[in-house]
């Protein structure tokens, strides 16, 4: 772990009454998940860019932007968050975006996804993450998420103390993920994760098979 | 093989036929230029009546009944006349004009031919009926009455205070031509313990014996009869008028005797189970049944028979867990551009040599798997229909699940020619499309329909009217109004063991029942205890259920091929028997094959399209105290503790708390106001509504339906927890009273679901479960009773043979049909 204990444990405690849920706003939310804070992802095993020659509408944020580009990412998170339900769950942001899931992670609390980002000058997304946290924000359909509950999400994520990666984790992640992926469409990156998720959660052999 | 079929022909089982009812001929002798313009155009001249208002006069009408002349059951009625006045019926073979009293004489002018009735005395609600003319009017002073006759009727009756000051006046007059030709009513059904003695129902298992009964009472002249009762193949009305010959399918004709004193003395087993099952893809078989009472082995003038019309006098119905005739295909198809364009689809191998099929579209739930739903594809297929079960976006939420849903449909009809070789195209029948979601993509293929007849989304492959049902296997309800399925057919899943969609009062997302209630067309649900959430798809894992008694997913697919077959058949017009499967008690009609140990207990939704020629009685949505029904009668008892409220928990927790009267409701969104009422007993009690005027004539229906529950957690649920009954009493205009417990037709108010959590005790969300009771059971056994005339409804509680004590939910009392 990256962060301090003690730091995370007193910013917990003074921000409890804005980021803990009662029992009335549970119900409200349909809230079934254990969320209780926001919560940093534990570690990155890899992390690859990626490049799409058509591009596909992403229905993960409510602005729906048009994705041709972003970074794969294979991450360690609390399973109990990451564990799907047909509740609200609690929502993957990725600095100021969310995430795309391609798995559960039920179990083994090991994700992939997909972070949608424009490419920058030297070809690599513009989604910085040595400066963008990741972490599960309070539940919430990620298609009624807009850029302004992201940036309130930041603030509590903030409040807490989650900090981003370090650079060491960083430099190992981009290590293994290797060099930007070109595939022609969402459904060719499907089947490229496909390998990913075999390889970082391969008790989801099933849902990877169905990918390819 | 489901072929695109004809439009159905199907009629309603009506107390009326439309043939008889045709010859009931129009009104005559209407309220014009009366005596002293006391005019009414729409019924005889103008009284003080019912209502003081000298411009509305005295209308006779056909209550019920037919023109049949064998049958002899024809019911006339008269309303609109002062409470308990004296009148009589008149008949006549010549219609005439003559002034007489307040109103008009228009039978017999001429006083030859002319003959009265008994008289009577008007009920409360001003209304005098007479019946068995026939009888009581051949060799007369209007003669002979055969078929082909025609008389004219009237009512002359006492009007004093009357605008014309005479003190007496008439009805309009009504011609009515007897008719020859068999008499067509049920016959066929099953015995019960209980009152009413004898189920009339249409559908059966093919391993369960078919019984008949005809009552003497209602019919005298069976009454020690001894003749033959043929069962045959089920005809249309056309193939009937064609061919007439009797031939009995199971080589020979029963030979009976009615020797008994009533109906139930009457019952008689026609076949144990030994006849033949449907053939190739269809899930029954339909027979008709005749009396054959002149013994000339056709069906003639005086014979009984039990489908005559259209509709089969009864069904047989195969085993429909178990799969159709036809060999599943599944194959993987990748439309390629996007990864949420991936599809599992069946179809029968013998693709080639069959028509178009129905296509079912499988839009899963949030961490399901588009390739977890075979056993619904293969099930489906091997009935004759193409199942495509595809990937759905549900992370981001239910809109964005929709809009996979449409895309989906939209890429598989447009690429047909791409999938498999193209062995589909030709095959899919893009007008009869059925749409069935799990979970979010449950309430996502709700809310696909919901953009479609908005306008919201035009997708160029098909529309609206394309998807003929809307089926959610435990939806959630994060979109309120948005996701109402409006006016398509409308079936809802739950899982009463459901550990993610959990149908607690806890979260306002997870209560499944929001999109039933919320649902415009016809409608209709199943609960299932013990099935949990994972249960649902045939993936691994867990089955997410928490709960007593929990049904492993093979099981739980079996009761659903068993609901779901059924629904199908009945929702494409392919099978309108296969209806009693959606609403018949769990332990009165379930498929062959489904588990039928205690456990599950299965409870059933049902509500009639509004189309439907339904009355409310009340639904609690107007008038909202407790003291008037929303039909605007009274309501009036002596049950305790009554409330009518909103259904829904109030503190969104389980535990029996007496500031919480909806305690265990989860009928509402946040946004949502179904209402109802809640109440209990500890003795002998009743809750009881007035029939308005518009309402009284209860033969114009088929059914009094309600939906009821028991209260979750409640002492009193606690007390006496099995399934729960309680009497219905009808009381008509003259104060003569029927009376059926609702056990009599097998089950009850299922008692709620053993879970814990969410607050002490055990029980979980409370579950409505629909009730019909037979309205011409309640004359069975009756005679005096007048159906045409029903003045109230009595719920009676804590009765001999009745749940002594519980408390109860209780919604939507209707009139409805068949």
């Amino acid at each position: 772990m990256r962060r301090p204990l003690l730091a995370i444990v007193c910013l917990g405690v003074l921000s409890a009454t804005a980021f803990t849920t009662s029992p009335a706003l549970r119900r409200s939310l349909g809230l079934q998940s254990p969320f209780t804070q926001p919560t940093a992802a534990f570690s990155l095993f890899a992390a690859q860019p990626f490049v799409l020659e058509e591009s596909y509408t992403s229905h993960d944020r409510q602005e729906k932007p048009q994705v041709n580009s972003g970074w794969i990412l294979a991450l360690k998170v609390p399973a109990e968050l990451a564990q799907f339900r047909n509740g609200l769950m609690p929502v993957l942001c990725v600095g100021n975006t969310t995430a795309e899931r391609w798995n559960s992670g039920d179990g083994s609390g090991q994700i992939v996804i997909t972070v949608p980002s424009p490419l920058n000058s030297d070809g690599e997304p513009q989604l910085d993450l040595a400066t963008a946290s990741i972490w599960f924000a309070e539940p919430q359909l990620p298609e009624r998420v807009n850029a302004s509950w992201i940036a309130g999400a930041q603030e509590a994520a903030d409040a807490v103390a989650l900090t981003p990666f370090d650079r060491q984790m960083l430099e190992q992640a981009r290590a293994k993920g290797g060099e930007v992926l070109h595939v022609r469409n969402h459904n060719e990156l499907g089947k490229a994760l496909s390998h990913w998720i075999d390889e970082y959660a391969p008790d989801e052999a099933e849902l990877a098979e169905s990918l390819r | 093989m489901l072929l695109r079929a004809a439009p159905l022909t199907l009629l309603p089982l009506l107390l009326f036929s439309v043939e008889a009812l045709g010859q009931v001929g129009a009104p005559f002798c209407l309220g014009t230029q009366c005596p002293c313009s006391n005019d009414d155009p729409n019924a005889g001249c103008g009284n003080s009546g019912l209502d003081g208002n000298s411009a509305t006069g005295a209308r006779l009408f056909a209550a019920a009944g037919t023109t049949n002349h064998a049958a002899d059951d024809l019911v006339l009625a008269a309303e609109g006349i002062s409470p308990q006045r004296f009148g009589v019926f008149v008949a006549g073979t010549t219609p005439g004009t003559a002034t007489l009293g307040d109103g008009q004489l228009c039978v017999a002018g001429n006083g030859q031919q002319l003959q009265r009735l008994q008289p009577q005395t008007s009920s409360l609600s001003g209304t005098i009926t007479d019946s068995q003319f026939i009888q009581k009017l051949n060799g007369s002073a209007v003669g002979i009455v055969q078929p082909g006759t025609t008389l004219h009727f009237q009512v002359f009756y006492r009007d004093p205070g009357g605008p014309c000051g005479t003190g007496f006046n008439l009805s309009n007059a009504l011609p009515v031509t007897f008719t020859a030709g068999p008499i067509e009513l049920d016959l066929v059904g099953e015995p019960l313990a209980l009152e009413p003695r004898f189920d009339f129902v249409d559908a059966f298992n093919s391993t369960e014996t078919v019984s008949l009964t005809l009552d003497p009472q209602r019919y005298p002249g069976i009454a020690n009869q001894q003749t033959q009762v043929f069962i045959t193949e089920g005809r249309s009305r056309a193939e009937w008028d064609l061919d007439p010959v009797l031939v009995d399918v199971r080589g020979g004709a029963s030979a009976v005797s009615f020797a008994g004193a009533d109906l139930a003395g009457n019952v008689l087993s026609l076949d144990s189970g030994t006849l033949a099952g449907p053939s190739g893809t269809a899930i029954s078989r339909g027979y008709d049944v005749v009396v054959d009472l002149d013994g000339d082995g056709l069906l003639s003038d005086g014979d009984f028979v039990d489908g005559r019309g259209d509709e089969h006098g009864f069904a047989v119905f195969r085993d429909m867990v178990a799969p159709g005739p036809y060999t599943p295909v599944e194959i993987s198809h990748d439309h390629g551009s996007s990864s949420f364009h991936r599809q599992n689809i069946f179809y029968p191998a013998n693709i080639a040599a069959l028509g178009e099929l129905p296509l079912i579209v499988v839009s899963h739930g949030n961490g399901h798997n588009y390739n977890w739903y075979d056993h619904i594809g293969e099930h489906m297929s091997s009935y004759g229909f193409i199942v495509m079960s595809h990937r759905n976006n549900t992370n981001p939420g239910p809109d964005s699940a929709a809009t996979t849903t449409i895309e989906n449909t939209e890429v598989f009809l447009q690429n047909l020619g791409l999938i498999a070789g193209g062995v589909m195209v030709g095959h899919v029948d893009r007008h009869r499309m059925i749409w069935i979601g799990h979970s979010r993509g449950a309430e996502g293929v709700a809310r696909a329909y919901r953009r479609l007849i908005s306008g919201a989304d035009t997708p160029a492959q098909f529309v609206a009217s394309d998807i003929q049902l809307v089926s959610s296997i435990a939806p959630t309800d994060f979109l309120g109004a948005n996701n109402n399925p409006g006016d398509v057919a409308y079936q809802l899943w739950t899982g009463a063991a459901d550990d993610d969609v959990d149908g607690s009062p806890a979260s306002n997302v997870a209560q499944t029942y929001h999109l039933l209630t919320r649902a415009e067309g016809q409608r209709f649900g199943v609960t299932y205890h013990g099935v949990g959430h994972g249960a649902f798809h045939n993936g691994t894992g867990s089955l997410v259920a928490a709960g007593p008694c929990i049904v492993g997913r093979g099981n739980t697919h079996k009761l659903m091929n068993g609901y779901f077959l059924p629904t199908v058949y009945n929702i494409l017009g392919e099978d309108a028997i296969a209806e009693e499967y959606l609403w018949r008690k769990w332990e009165s009609l379930r498929s062959l094959g489904v588990p039928t140990a205690d456990c599950p207990d299965v409870v059933y939704e049902y509500w009639n399209g509004p189309s439907t020629d339904a009355f409310v009685i009340d639904d609690f949505q107007t008038e909202t105290g407790v003291d008037t029904s929303s039909s605007q009668g009274a309501v009036g008892g002596n049950v305790d503790i009554l409330v009518e409220a909103r259904l829904q928990d109030g503190n969104g927790n389980l535990t029996s708390d007496s500031a919480d009267p909806m305690n265990g409701m989860t009928r509402n969104g946040p946004s949502d106001n179904d209402r109802g009422i809640v109440f209990q007993w500890t003795a002998p009690t009743y809750l009881e509504f007035e029939v308005v005027a518009a309402a009284r004539n209860f033969a114009d229906y088929a059914y009094l339906s309600f939906r009821a529950c028991q209260s979750t957690r409640h002492p009193l649920t606690l007390a006496d927890l099995e399934d729960l009954t309680f009497d219905v009493t009808l009381r008509d205009a003259y104060g003569n009273t029927s009376t059926l417990n609702i056990g009599a037709y097998k089950g009850g108010i299922t008692d709620p679901f053993a879970r814990s959590g969410n607050g002490t005790g055990a029980g979980w969300s409370n579950e409505f479960e629909t009730t019909r009771v037979r309205l011409a059971d309640f004359a069975t056994n009756h005679p005096d009773f007048v159906l045409s005339d029903v003045a109230a409804i009595r719920f009676e509680f804590a009765g001999p043979g009745a749940s002594p004590v519980g408390r109860i939910g209780m919604d939507d009392i209707e009139l409805v049909q068949q």
